[in-house]
């Protein structure tokens, strides 16, 4: 420090007499410089310390590495001896009290993981957790940041982590919809008895694209026994009961049937429409006292899919209102009801035919339309 | 003696191409590896493997194509060719049957199967 000050006083004493625009571009030169060298030497510890982690890393995901691939590579020898108890004496040599090596290993196993089934994928899973490495899940999970927890919610699901449910059922109704969505899915897989109590519980709602997303994870897991879905339709969160409707629809649960039906009275109406489609998709013809009843009080979005369900139902019922229908000054019922006697074949098109001398232009020319493609479809058969 | 089979594995993802290596290498065959397409077309015409192991997603040259290229080669059209990916798409499989591949095994998959299936292809092409 003496020497430092020693040195500033010689070149005080130096520029003193020197003219003022001279000491002030000596002191800006000086100052430059002295910046220059101080970032310089800054970047080259930086790259240097860059240096030394990246080649550490290398150095210990190599270890980690090699370790791993004996390890994947010889589970299935001999079934004879525990592969774990053989391989723990080798990873417990890490200095694994070192935490980046803990975190490397970690991640390590979850890669190697996620590449291999079967017994692989199972032991990797029992040596993780006879790792304790678990104890980085918790800790991810416990984080206060969102992205933390999220990476452990994830990790949780990939490993199947099972004593970790309780925790990540505390999030499923957590404000933020990223930690939910993951919570949501994780829960599905690490509660396979019961993997939807907890649309139960759902107060926030499930965006469209996480009900497929769910969905496409209900599909792949398989479940041994899949739940009555028609269990939640009661609920008072309406994207619960869309994603149960769609449930129901894509695993054809009939016996939902009944409650389907009682659901053409709730307010919504997209709740309503997809129990259209649904009683359509099923050709539940005891669905027609209701659907009328829904008929007469709906609007025309609601109304032309009634008339096509009908259609497809298909039962021959409804032919007289289905010929009122077609009489409709509305473009979209008219075609809909047109369509849907048609669908009844014969006894259809014959009141068809026979409404065809007295109907308005517009319904004229929907009939002759639809008679129009029918015959040309009969035609292309023959042919 | 006789020689070992070779075998060209031919994957992006390292922890896939290591663990092959090590297991195939401890069955006994020569094992040679490429990260990518590039590499791998300069690998096949050096050596006369047995058979090929290819993911579909590659950098540079994508799995398929190599299998049309080896298939459609004389020289190598005769190579077992067992194609990996974790797009188990049916239009995939299909595309990669329809140019020649002779197994298909989607990832994750299981290690002992693999094995299984490659000393399959090897053993129907020895005898």
């Amino acid at each position: 420090m003496e020497i430092i000050s020693n040195y500033a006083s010689l070149f005080y004493l130096g520029i003193i007499d020197l003219p003022t625009n001279i000491r002030i571009a000596l002191v800006v030169s000086l100052v430059s410089l002295g910046l220059l060298i101080f970032f310089y030497i800054y970047l080259l510890t930086k790259r240097l310390v860059f240096i030394f982690f990246r080649s550490r890393d290398r150095y210990w995901n190599e270890q980690i590495m090699d370790l791993l691939n004996v390890f994947v590579s010889e589970v299935d020898d001999n079934l004879e001896y525990d592969p774990v108890s053989k391989a723990l004496p080798n990873f417990r040599k890490l200095p694994l009290h070192r935490w980046f090596i803990k975190r490397m290993l970690y991640q390590q196993i979850l890669n190697y993981q996620n590449h291999f089934t079967g017994h692989a994928s199972e032991k990797l899973k029992e040596l993780f957790l006879q790792l304790h490495l678990d104890e980085i899940v918790r800790n991810k999970l416990k984080s206060s940041r969102t992205p933390i927890k999220i990476r452990g919610i994830v990790d949780t699901a990939q490993l199947e982590l099972t004593h970790f449910l309780p925790l990540v059922k505390t999030f499923l109704n957590n404000p933020s919809s990223d930690i939910r969505i993951e919570a949501q899915a994780a829960y599905i897989i690490l509660n396979k008895a019961h993997s939807f109590d907890f649309l139960a519980d759902v107060k926030e709602p499930i965006q469209d694209w996480h009900q497929l997303v769910l969905m496409d994870l209900i599909c792949k897991i398989h479940p041994k026994e899949l739940p009555h879905f028609s269990t939640w339709l009661n609920s008072k969160n309406k994207s619960v009961i869309e994603l149960c409707l769609k449930l129901i629809r894509h695993f054809q649960q009939f016996d939902a049937i009944e409650k389907v039906i009682h659901l053409l009275k709730h307010p919504d109406n997209e709740i309503k429409l997809h129990c259209i489609q649904i009683l359509g998709e099923f050709e539940v013809s005891s669905a027609e006292p209701a659907l009328l009843d829904c008929y007469n009080s709906q609007t025309v979005e609601l109304q032309a899919p009634i008339l096509k369900v009908l259609g497809r139902i298909n039962s021959g019922n409804q032919l007289q209102f289905l010929l009122k229908a077609a009489a409709a000054p509305q473009f979209e019922i008219a075609y809909e009801a047109s369509a849907a006697l048609l669908a009844h074949g014969a006894k259809g098109i014959d009141l068809l035919k026979h409404y065809h001398q007295q109907a308005e232009p517009m319904n004229l020319q929907i009939i002759d339309q639809l008679l129009g493609e029918t015959n040309n479809k009969n035609h292309g058969v023959h042919a | 003696m006789e020689s070992p089979c070779k075998i060209l594995v031919i994957e992006d993802e390292e922890l896939i191409r290591k663990v092959l290596e090590f297991r195939l290498k401890k069955e006994g065959y020569e094992v040679y590896l490429a990260k990518d397409g590039g590499e791998a077309l300069e690998l096949i015409p050096q050596h006369r493997f047995e058979l090929i192991l290819v993911d579909v997603m590659l950098p540079y040259v994508g799995g398929l194509e190599i299998t049309h290229k080896i298939k459609s080669d004389p020289l190598t059209k005769d190579t077992s060719v067992i194609v990996l990916s974790a797009n188990g798409l049916e239009n995939v499989i299909l595309e990669a049957f329809a140019l020649g591949a002779d197994d298909f095994i989607a990832k994750p998959f299981n290690l002992p199967e693999l094995i299984v299936r490659i000393k399959k292809h090897i053993k129907q092409k020895t005898v």
